[in-house]
């Protein structure tokens, strides 16, 4: 168990049965890296997901200190496929909750962020990006803000102190006890008066909540003013003018509802009434008296200077790279330094020979040494099966043009899911090359697959044992391996990545 | 109207504190690189020439002012009774930050304030009539300013806690000197602070170590009673125009959009 950093508790269903493929999941890995950008030591990791069928390469990619992996279906809530996945969410979030309150014990005041799966293709763009900073007070409960906030609050992402989590369990029993707001139909009439009577209890100017409706009412009746004869344009102009008067200098409500912003968002934004869910979450932090502590956040609130990408649960891995001076130990120790994936092994080759650092299991260096490899003649496969012969790890190499070339990454979040995917679904070979084009998209952001009659350069990739073993075999049976022309043909499908994720400026 | 609160709460003796966030806090709220020194502002990506003093140096770069930020990130979400916050509004074609402001408050309520509370259409009456008041009903009153500050007019009997220039290059030694300072005051006293985003920091601190002290961020509004340089900012003609060009200046001022507080 770790008592630094924050903790991270997901929930939800991992995969939607309509979804197709594991592509939102990494896209999924990768955004939630990103997110934590400015806040990248995270401590304990919870997951609760309604996808026992996923649970292995849940466990693989997150590594919780605790997991859960169980199918939700005691709801009945009809067909509404939203209802049911809203309970399923609630119920995953309470047990997820639950799971961390057995582990974390008494460290109550550890901020805690709790966040769906899926979360960027849930809500809207306000609310479906995390936004977490380290200098934010601890003690306070940070939520996504939207222009509905007035009736109801986002909840899809959470950051709170773990004191404040665990009120949230109670949510689940909260949403049971309200279960008349997804089973009965409500007339809009009935909608306002829950509006009015909610917002009561946060507005204190009750004028400026009216003015609101009055002037959503008048951008309504503008826009369905349509400027085809002399009436509709006159009423067209009464309409604009009074949108101009009210909507051009915004209003605030006392929940930070700036309504002069509708008119950019999207027909969803616009929509006087709120989902229920936020509806009910937002009585649910009044009524356990947290409203207090709710501070709201945008994606734009905070900007983010630094170049440093962390990343969560690095993935080992071994770095093979070429150099033109012999390296030290200070190379290797600025490598372990600046390298947010945890590296393992570096084998480092020069023109006649292999410079072999291996470090311990406390990052300690162990093992220098040097192996010949004057009878390859500079070639790339040959050098890559003489090490793994002397060195039979089974950690994923990385083949890279140069150690700089390697800390050029461009996007450290996506290398790393890469290399969890690269992992768990038992690949052989990676190649880093834009240029290749094929039709047959892999189930990986930006990742399409090659049948094993192409060709790529070695030059920058991913090998695993097996992709090694491969090439061993083909090299010593010539069936494949290095080409005349420096490339080289695997005899099994391969995974190319077709975005630039390693910068060419290396040559320093 | 807010101003007539104050006045209240002076009147009856209940202490408030009121910090003001301007631009340059929002700009190192939001974590973005400031420099205000040698005749340049650099702000929001931008470089452009400036004719503020040399006191009114202050440089923040993200990299090396985190403590600082997390300090000022408290004092934006911290939320007290008597505890008032200035925020940038409409007036200062700053609806953005204003909404930022709003947010890190939690929502609006009564405590949130216009920055330029005491500036602009408010100036004369904050300085003709609300500061004497105020200073008239304390005894003991303490300036947190500038060490080059000479207190004088209604001030003479306050007492200067100095502060260097740019503070932000040894932050944590100026504020625990600062606190220090602070926490012995007398009880019920009065502090006016123009200390740039320090100000903001030492008033919510104070506010919960020493809820008696009547704490106010006052900016540049008495730069003539610290004896500092006025004629820095445009309201500051509006107070005593003498020569032509200030009359001019002074009317150019009033007849400006920004010139009338609006939320």
């Amino acid at each position: 168990m770790s008592n630094d950093g924050l903790n991270l508790i997901i929930y939800g269903e991992m995969k939607k049965p309509v979804a197709s493929g594991l592509n939102d999941f990494w896209t999924d890995f990768i955004e939630l890296q990103k997110g934590l950008k400015s806040h990248g030591n995270v401590g304990n990791v919870f997951v609760h997901s309604c996808n026992p069928e996923y649970a292995a390469l849940i466990d693989f990619v997150y590594q919780p200190s605790a997991s859960l992996h169980e199918e939700i279906n005691h709801y009945d809530l009809g067909s509404s496929s939203k209802k049911m996945s809203f309970f399923k969410d609630v119920m995953s979030r309470s047990k997820a909750i639950n799971l961390a309150k057995g582990f974390l014990g008494s460290l109550d005041n550890s901020q805690t962020i709790l966040i769906s799966w899926n979360l960027s293709l849930k809500g809207n763009y306000a609310t479906n990006r995390m936004v977490v900073d380290e200098g934010l007070p601890p003690d306070l409960i940070y939520l996504a803000y939207h222009s509905r906030v007035d009736t109801g609050y986002a909840n899809h992402w959470i950051v709170a102190p773990f004191s404040v989590v665990k009120i949230f369990e109670d949510f689940e029993l909260f949403c049971s006890e309200q279960k008349r707001f997804f089973t009965t139909r409500r007339s809009s009439l009935e909608k306002l008066k829950e509006l009015v009577a909610l917002s009561r209890i946060t507005l204190n100017d009750r004028i400026l909540l009216y003015f609101s409706i009055l002037a959503k009412i008048c951008l309504k009746m503008r826009n369905k003013s349509l400027n085809i004869n002399a009436f509709s344009r006159v009423r067209y102009k009464i309409f604009e003018t009074l949108e101009k008067k009210i909507f051009n200098k915004p209003i605030n409500s006392n929940e930070n509802s700036l309504f002069g912003t509708l008119q950019k968002n999207n027909k969803s934004e616009q929509s006087l009434l709120v989902e229920p869910q936020e509806h009910l979450f937002k009585r649910f932090i009044i009524g356990n008296g947290l409203r207090n502590r709710v501070r709201f956040l945008v994606p734009e609130d905070f900007e983010n200077n630094t170049t440093y990408q962390p990343v969560l649960r690095g993935q080992p891995c071994i770095l093979f790279a070429k150099v033109r001076q012999k390296p030290g130990k200070r190379m290797i120790r600025e490598l372990i330094l600046k390298s947010p994936i945890p590296i393992k092994s570096f084998f480092l080759y020069g023109k006649t020979k292999v410079y072999c650092f291996v470090l311990g299991k406390n990052g300690v260096l162990y093992e220098k040494k040097y192996i010949s490899i004057n009878d390859c003649k500079h070639n790339l496969t040959q050098i890559v099966v003489r090490i793994y012969q002397s060195y039979p790890i089974d950690l994923p190499y990385i083949v890279m043009r140069s150690p700089e070339h390697f800390l050029g990454c461009q996007d450290w979040p996506y290398f790393n899911a890469l290399l969890k995917y690269f992992v768990f679904s038992s690949k052989n070979c990676v190649a880093f090359d834009s240029t290749k084009t094929s039709e047959i998209s892999g189930d990986f952001p930006n990742v399409k697959y090659y049948n094993k009659k192409s060709s790529f350069s070695l030059e920058s990739g991913l090998l695993s044992a097996n992709g090694i073993k491969e090439l061993s075999e083909a090299f010593s049976s010539r069936t494949s391996g290095n080409n005349s022309n420096g490339s080289i043909t695997m005899s099994s499908d391969f995974l190319c990545v077709e975005k630039i994720l390693f910068s060419e400026t290396d040559e320093t | 109207m807010e101003l007539d609160r104050f006045h209240a709460f002076v009147k009856e003796r209940i202490p408030f504190s009121f910090i003001r966030f301007s631009d340059g806090e929002v700009e190192i709220l939001r974590n973005r690189k400031l420099f205000i020194g040698n005749s340049i502002t650099e702000f929001r990506g931008r470089v452009f020439n400036n004719n503020f003093p040399e006191f009114d140096n202050k440089s923040f770069d993200p990299t090396h002012g985190k403590v600082l930020r997390k300090d000022l990130l408290e004092a934006a979400t911290f939320k007290a009774k008597h505890f008032f916050k200035g925020i940038p509004t409409a007036h200062n074609n700053a609806i953005s930050d204003r909404e930022f402001l709003l947010r890190l408050n939690g929502g609006r309520d009564c405590h949130m304030t216009f920055s330029d509370l005491f500036l602009n259409s408010n100036f004369i009456h904050a300085r003709k009539y609300f500061f004497p008041s105020l200073i008239s009903n304390f005894d003991d009153i303490f300036v947190v300013g500038n060490f080059r500050c000479n207190l004088s007019g209604d001030l003479i009997k306050g007492s200067l806690i100095p502060i260097q220039d740019n503070f932000f290059t040894s932050y944590l030694k100026t504020k625990t000197t600062v606190m220090s300072a602070l926490q012995a005051l007398p009880k019920c006293c009065l502090v006016l602070s123009s200390a740039s985003s320090l100000s903001n920091i030492i008033g919510k601190t104070l506010r919960q170590s020493r809820p008696d002290i009547t704490f106010i961020d006052v900016g540049t509004v008495l730069n003539d009673l610290l004896g500092l340089e006025l004629g820095t900012r445009d309201y500051h003609f509006i107070l005593k125009p003498k020569k032509i060009s200030e009359h001019f200046l002074a009317w150019r001022f009033k007849s400006k959009k920004t010139y009338k507080l609006r939320w």
